[in-house]
């Protein structure tokens, strides 16, 4: 039982948080198979987000986790404990979904109760409980209401709320922002970072948008139609893509991705619409694997609008943002790349013809796997 | 019912409107309205020619007599009992059936969830022989529990609650699940209560089903004892044509439960008739 | 459907199938009451009133029923009194349904306004859904007597048998009863139909300059097709299957001329004590009012098994 009955203050973390771990957890339906051999491990207190496109496999892996669906093989353990043959509800997780999953006959505090009073903790527990948890999420003056009357954010809340209280050792988060308009999903990106550092509780979080997950994770876990790509630092997964899937899914605007063939002396990888000179170290990397062929990839900022380019394209769109310019340039071939452009200079206009050069080293994937080339 | 905003139209069209409107109304209201208007009169100023068509010097001795003369506190009573406990048992048989169609996991679910829909294909007349005769066997004739077991359960409820059940939010199921919430608490304390309008809308067309049979009640009793006030009203059509306004004060008894129990749930009733039809 | 205790390749499957298995058992107990009382009192005695129809009754009810196989099914569907129930029970359809449906859909195009009091015709245009089929029968025996009965004096009626006993008109005065009874329904019906056509339409139509009966036919006319669709399916199944304004109008009198297939039936099995006939004419009722429920299923079916 994770609730603690004396402590009233809400949010207070009385519980230690639990690492939890998948280990070669496979999942089918039928003949499709949503989760592949997935292994991973969260620490303890650590945010780790499931980022992928729709249908690659996270939400079930979180589900497997919450104990709502049962993997085809494999094993889960929270804490130190194998999961495998316990019941959802006696699991110690705590979930929040995309759709708040508020029952909506029942007022905001009966909601947030709900999970005390269905584990039988006393009415004169509840009540201080329900009072600290809402005071800590501002929820106070709305807890005689219906979640029909309330907003989407506060619904959100009311849902956090409802996951806080019973002070779980494990927060498993699918989607909870995906309901919300772009700027609630800003401050409540903000409000989830924050509530996840002063409780310092294991939060297992999915969601197909890359900002939440670069912007909120301690790690990040990247699924591709069942199966992990890579696990690692919001940082290290934008610098170091493992493949050129990760590569092409995480970063905003996102990489432009170029097959390139090995040029002469391998000092360059010639592409649509002129050339990319590499470094030797790139150089030797190619060669090593004895590659002619190989996709490029480049971040928006990593091209220049410069006279001296090596690349020759037509701008296609312009897109002022305020503080930065998105240059959409087409290739002689037809291919789209888009430049970042810092600041608010430049004039470019559609049809204007411009150099791009490119800065450092390009990202490099072998076309045959899309995986990174690199030493 | 849920008045909708039309646009307003011209004086002259709203007088035609109402025109129109009244004509209507008297042509449907005119025999619930001459009925009643008879059960105030004597038996002679009903036959009298030409006819009286309000009642003057009303005389409401009628209504004593249905029941002391024709025993139809008896009838209403039997009837009563007969429906309410189909209702109930046909709302919580139809609840469970729909809740585990919807929910739940077992083998066959498909293929029996297929019975309950082919059984709600198949009238009852066509079964009407062998169930009289199944009755009989299990010495249920002319006994209360005759006229209610075979209505015990319907296919259409089934099929209306599982509709409704499954538009629940599947997001509502797993968090219930993660709050230690069985199947059973989960129905009662979650699914029963969100779908109580659609629950609601079948228990008064179950009811109404219940309390309008006719042809059963017929063939499966033959005594006063058990007898609805349907076949009770047979009793009261074959009594002579002196008495005639008792024979509409005894009617206006028989409906007089059911138009209450409509005005107090023409929501539910409305939503209940046409569940079927205007979405499906 | 995946069933999971048959997928599951490793962890723990005998402990998993335990838990599914008692998932199964569970919905097994909240199926079976429902499946009970269907098994016992639809599939069962469906299967025997076509086993019955083999057998012929036998002169004298003590004696025991004879074996005839399908013999009885041929003699009682070829049979004068079968065709001539058959016929008039065809007439009574065309004497009812029609006739509900368009006045069901004139109450409810009328009283599809926005007016004061307009609460209170809707009510009363709603109130037959109260009377019951026994109650309205009731209250028009007794106005159609020929001797005291109000709509005999205005008929021009005076003493004989009247419109209920008169071989021509007796089953359109039960059709009349009987359509009268149906008005609540239909009216309801007609106005939640009419109630969820989205006003944009009506008023995109008024722009485009409209009339109103231009636009009660190309707007109101076509949404409402679907529930004028589900009125005649229920109205045609409703007249076969009319049983208690026969009985308690006419008695299937005079001489038989409302004698529809039901009264058919109920004659055969409780007059005549012959559960042979009754059953063949309670297959033919089925296998006819199948046809008419398969013909609205084929519409509605998707909004059947979706889901």
């Amino acid at each position: 039982m994770a609730v603690g009955t004396g402590e009233p203050e809400g949010t207070g973390a009385t519980e230690p948080a639990s690492s939890v771990a998948l280990v070669g957890v496979s999942k089918s339906f039928g003949d499709v198979t949503a989760v592949d051999d997935l292994t991973l491990e969260v620490a303890a207190g650590e945010f780790m987000v499931l980022l992928g496109p729709s249908g690659c496999g996270k939400s079930t892996a979180l589900r497997i986790v919450a104990g709502l669906e049962e993997p085809t093989s494999g094993t889960v353990r929270i804490g130190d404990r194998v999961v495998d043959e316990v019941e959802a509800k006696d699991r110690d997780v705590a979930m929040v979904f995309q759709n708040y999953a508020l029952y909506p006959h029942l007022t905001v505090r009966r909601n947030i109760e709900f999970p005390l009073r269905s584990r039988g903790v006393p009415a004169r527990d509840r009540s201080s409980m329900v009072a600290a948890t809402a005071r800590s999420l501002q929820l106070d003056d709305l807890l005689d209401r219906k979640p029909a009357q309330l907003s989407g954010g506060q619904r959100q809340r009311v849902a956090l709320a409802r996951a806080l209280i019973r002070r779980p050792r494990v927060f498993l988060m699918d989607e909870p922002l995906s309901n919300l308009d772009a700027r609630l999903r800003t401050e409540m990106r903000a409000e989830l970072a924050e509530l996840h550092s002063r409780l310092g509780v294991t939060v297992l979080y999915v969601t197909h948008d890359q900002v939440e997950a670069m912007t909120m994770g301690d790690r990040i876990a990247i699924m591709r139609g069942g199966v992990l790509q890579q696990v690692d630092t919001p940082q290290a997964v934008h610098d170091r893509p493992a493949n050129a899937f990760v590569a092409a899914f995480v970063g905003s605007p996102p990489m432009n991705i170029l097959p390139g063939r090995v040029g002469g002396e391998g000092g360059a990888l010639s592409v649509e619409g002129g050339f990319i000179p590499l470094t030797p170290r790139a150089g030797r990397l190619l060669s090593d694997r004895g590659l002619r062929e190989v996709t490029a990839g480049i971040r928006p900022e990593h091209l220049v609008v410069d006279q001296t380019g090596t690349l020759e394209a037509t701008v296609s769109v312009a897109e002022f943002l305020g503080h930065e310019l998105h240059l959409g340039c087409r290739l002689p071939g037809g291919r789209l790349v888009t430049v970042r452009v810092p600041g608010t200079g430049g004039s470019w206009r559609t049809g204007d013809t411009v150099r791009l050069a490119v800065v450092g080293d390009p990202h490099l994937f072998d076309p045959s796997d899309g995986a990174r080339i690199d030493d | 019912m849920a008045e909708r905003r039309r646009p307003r139209t011209g004086p002259w069209r709203r007088v035609g409107r109402y025109g129109i409107l009244c004509v209507l109304a008297v042509i449907v209201g005119f025999p619930v309205y001459i009925t009643v208007v008879n059960a105030l009169l004597t038996p002679q100023a009903i036959a009298g020619r030409p006819p009286t068509l309000f009642p003057v010097d009303p005389h409401w001795g009628s209504f004593g007599q249905a029941f002391s003369d024709f025993h139809l506190g008896l009838y209403l009573r039997n009837s009563a009992i007969v429906t309410l406990t189909i209702t109930v048992a046909e709302l919580v048989t139809a609840v469970l059936a729909a809740y585990a169609f919807a929910f739940m996991t077992f083998p066959f679910r498909r293929t029996l969830f297929l019975v309950c829909l082919a059984a709600l294909m198949v009238p009852m007349e066509a079964t009407l022989i062998p169930n009289r005769q199944t009755i009989g066997t299990l010495h249920l004739f002319d006994t209360f529990p005759g006229l209610i077991v075979p209505f015990l359960a319907s296919g259409v409820g089934v099929f209306l609650l599982r509709q409704a059940f499954l538009q629940l939010p599947r997001d509502l199921r797993d968090a219930a699940t993660l709050d230690g919430l069985g199947h059973l608490r989960f129905l009662v304390r979650v699914v029963v209560p969100l779908n109580r309008p659609i629950i609601g809308a079948f228990g008064v067309y179950a009811f109404l089903s219940a309390w309008n049979q006719y042809l059963w009640p017929l063939i499966a009793s033959n005594s006063d004892k058990v007898r609805t006030v349907q076949i009770g009203l047979r009793q009261l059509n074959s009594l002579g044509i002196d008495r005639t306004n008792v024979i509409f004060a005894g009617t206006i008894l028989a409906a007089l439960p059911i138009f209450v129990l409509l005005l107090a749930f023409q929501r539910q009733l409305v939503r209940g008739l046409t569940a079927g039809a205007v979405k499906g | 459907m995946t069933d999971p205790a048959v997928v599951e390749t490793s962890g723990s499957p005998r402990r998993r199938r335990h838990r599914a298995g008692r998932e199964a058992v569970a919905g097994y107990l909240f199926v079976l009451p429902t499946l009970a009382v269907l098994a016992l009192f639809v599939v069962y005695p469906l299967a025997r009133t076509f086993w019955l129809g083999l057998f012929r009754a036998p002169p004298f009810p003590t004696l025991p029923s004879k074996f005839v196989g399908a013999s009885q099914y041929g003699s009682v569907l070829s049979s004068h009194d079968f065709l001539a129930s058959l016929g008039r029970t065809v007439v009574f359809v065309v004497l009812t349904v029609p006739a509900g449906l368009l006045l069901g859909l004139a109450l409810a195009v009328a009283a599809d306004a926005r007016l004061k009091g307009i609460r209170i015709f809707r009510t009363i245009f709603s109130s037959t859904v109260a009377t019951s089929v026994a109650v309205a029968s009731v209250i028009f025996t007794t106005l159609l007597n020929p001797t005291v009965g109000l709509f005999s004096y205005w008929l021009g009626i005076k003493g004989g048998n009247g419109v209920l006993m008169n071989n021509t008109w007796s089953l359109p005065a039960v059709s009349t009863v009987t359509v009268w009874q149906n008005l609540g329904f239909t009216f309801i019906l007609m106005s939640a139909a009419l109630q969820s056509i989205p006003e944009e339409l009506l008023e995109a139509a008024r722009i485009d300059g409209a009339t109103a009966w231009g636009r009660f036919r190309a707007v109101t006319l076509p949404l409402l097709s679907p529930t004028i669709f589900f009125a005649v399916v229920v109205g045609i199944i409703s007249s076969f299957q009319a049983f208690g304004q026969i009985d308690l109008l006419t008695q299937g009198g005079p001489a038989g001329h409302t004698q529809t297939l039901i009264y058919f039936l109920y004659q055969s099995f409780t007059v005549n004590h012959d559960p042979g006939t009754a059953s063949v004419v309670a297959a033919a009722l089925f296998v006819i009012l199948l046809v008419v429920t398969l013909v609205q299923f084929r519409f509605v079916e998707k909004r059947v098994f979706y889901g």
